[in-house]
């Protein structure tokens, strides 16, 4: 939660501990503590948001996306988009909230990779509802969909909070475009399992790991930038640079599988499978067993 | 012999297996850095050679990765200048006759390869050519440079989030006053976190160290780094050359 000060300590005995009977007039309560100190307020405002938009809102697009899947199966089409669509608008409001959660904009916390890529899936299953014959294969994407919704609760609700180097449009740009990048992946290498199923339609993996290679460079350029201002190198030798770097080298070479003789599509499915594994290792499993992470503001 | 070589270099085939082998060597890489820290960081401040010389020859069990990892860079670049050559020399005559759009989507992924090509010649500037140093940000530290460069902190500081507030005493942001003194000139320029300066061909970030004191401690990192226009130019070009090829491609 918000780091404690006197003020803030205060304001929590009063607002949440006295009964509400006692509060008769709730405008005279008001006025005297928006007159008195406004700061307070916000910080009321702040710990209701937290508590209902953060810690409630979540669960809830969590639980319409898994409602969606459930259509999904049952093969109610209408109720399956309806639901995904609920749940992605809550998913937006979520976010919005989310980065403004400590009482500062903070694109960062908006795009922070373990709320931000259900959204990118949300949306790319959401988007396949309007490309002609391809709303079948939004089903796919819901299973994915629904792991990384529940996966999002192994990480903590909090958000860094900014520093020097976070407050550029680069830092953020970068965070974005990466996780779009890896949600592109994520729906080739899916879709790239229901083509090997034999779903003729499920072709189109093959556009979402071009776009997702594209979205990937682009996140380099942004990325070797913002190291270069910030660190002094466009390259830092650290952990993660190189695990972007050989995610973007399997990549290359998975695009350039269809120049080989022997080469077909189900070749290329099986390797974005591969792909697949190596965000969940990298991106994933990386964060997670990480053991020196930043303090958070907001749990 | 000659042309077999050549047709061995430029094979689609070698550059996918290159590609994939350093997808893995990079990714074990990472683990060696994760799990010795002291041992690779010192990369980031100085030059190949250098940390090969100091630290790297003594710990070659821990950075045989590192050398394979070279090789196969090597390898990559020669293979991806053969593969982009090969298909240029077979398209020129066609240019007249294909159109200029359609040639110029054509020879799109050539240029990428080239452009490619850059990004790693950038990066490979960037690790054995240049300068590399750092100064503690305290008022009054001074220090020459090579090419009779000196360099003086005049005063430095920090500006921290407002009380109350839920960032209420964190950074938000720390500039050094620095004099810069080269070539007969004398200037007087404001470093801050994210916003180097760049001088003679050097450039001078600020930076949050890492002390043993509570409060923040500040360093200056000196660069002279001739790579980065190559990476950064290849990998502008590169963006915009697969923009222009990828949504084509089908039509071609």
């Amino acid at each position: 939660m918000l780091e404690t000060n006197s003020q803030n300590d205060g304001c929590k005995n009063l607002f949440f501990n006295d009964p509400p009977e006692k509060i008769l007039d709730i405008y005279a309560f008001l006025d005297i503590y928006v007159t008195k100190n406004i700061v307070i307020l916000q910080i009321i405002a702040y710990k209701l948001m937290t508590s209902i938009v953060i810690n409630q809102g979540f669960p809830v697009v969590t639980g319409f996306y898994a409602a969606s899947m459930i259509a999904w199966l049952f093969r109610r089409r209408s109720v399956q988009f309806a639901f995904l669509g609920l749940g992605c608008l809550g998913h937006t409001i979520f976010l919005v909230n989310r980065g403004g959660l400590i009482g500062i904009w903070s694109p960062y916390a908006l795009f922070e990779e373990s709320f931000f890529l259900p959204w990118c899936l949300a949306a790319l299953a959401l988007g396949l509802r309007f490309f002609p014959g391809k709303a079948s294969l939004a089903g796919g994407l819901l299973i994915p969909l629904v792991a990384f919704s529940v996966l999002a609760f192994l990480f903590p609700l909090g958000v860094v909070p900014p520093n020097p180097k976070t407050q550029t449009f680069f830092s953020w740009l970068f965070f974005m475009l990466e996780v779009v990048s890896h949600a592109c992946f994520i729906a080739g290498g899916v879709l790239g399992l229901v083509y090997l199923r034999q779903e003729e339609t499920a072709r189109l993996f093959h556009s979402f790991l071009v776009w997702g290679f594209i979205f990937y460079s682009l996140a380099q350029v942004v990325g070797a930038y913002w190291a270069y201002l910030g660190w002094a190198t466009p390259l830092h030798w650290s952990t993660r640079h190189l695990q972007s770097a050989a995610l973007w080298c399997f990549y290359a070479a998975l695009l350039h599988l269809r120049y080989l003789p022997v080469w077909n599509l189900r070749t290329e499915a099986r390797f974005s499978l591969v792909g697949l594994a190596l965000i969940l290792l990298y991106a994933y499993l990386g964060p997670l067993t990480e053991t020196n992470r930043p303090p958070r503001i907001g749990g | 012999m000659l042309q077999k070589i050549w047709d061995f270099c430029g094979e689609v085939r070698v550059n996918f297996w290159l590609l994939l082998l350093i997808s893995m060597n990079l990714g074990i890489g990472s683990y060696y850095l994760k799990f010795n820290y002291t041992l690779f960081n010192p990369l980031n401040h100085l030059l190949v050679q250098e940390w090969v010389q100091k630290i790297g020859w003594e710990n070659s069990g821990q950075a045989w990765w590192l050398a394979t990892l070279l090789l196969l860079l090597v390898f990559l670049g020669v293979n991806t200048l053969v593969c982009a050559l090969k298909r240029l020399i077979q398209l020129w005559p066609f240019r007249r006759q294909i159109g200029l759009k359609a040639f110029s989507l054509r020879v799109s992924p050539s240029i990428v390869h080239l452009c490619f090509l850059a990004i790693l010649g950038g990066h490979l500037i960037s690790l054995i050519v240049g300068f590399n140093g750092i100064m503690p940000a305290k008022p009054g530290n001074a220090a020459g440079l090579p090419g009779s460069w000196k360099v003086q902190v005049l005063s430095q500081g920090c500006q921290r989030y407002p009380d109350p507030g839920p960032l209420s005493g964190k950074i938000k942001q720390c500039s050094a006053l620095m004099r810069f003194e080269f070539d007969g000139r004398s200037e007087v320029r404001e470093l801050r976190i994210m916003q180097p300066v760049s001088l003679g061909g050097k450039t001078f970030h600020l930076d949050l160290a890492r002390g043993a004191n509570p409060g923040p401690e500040l360093k200056i990192i000196i660069k002279e780094d001739p790579g980065r226009r190559f990476i950064f130019w290849g990998f502008a070009v590169l963006i915009v050359f697969m923009l222009w090829y990828f949504p084509q491609r089908k039509s071609t």
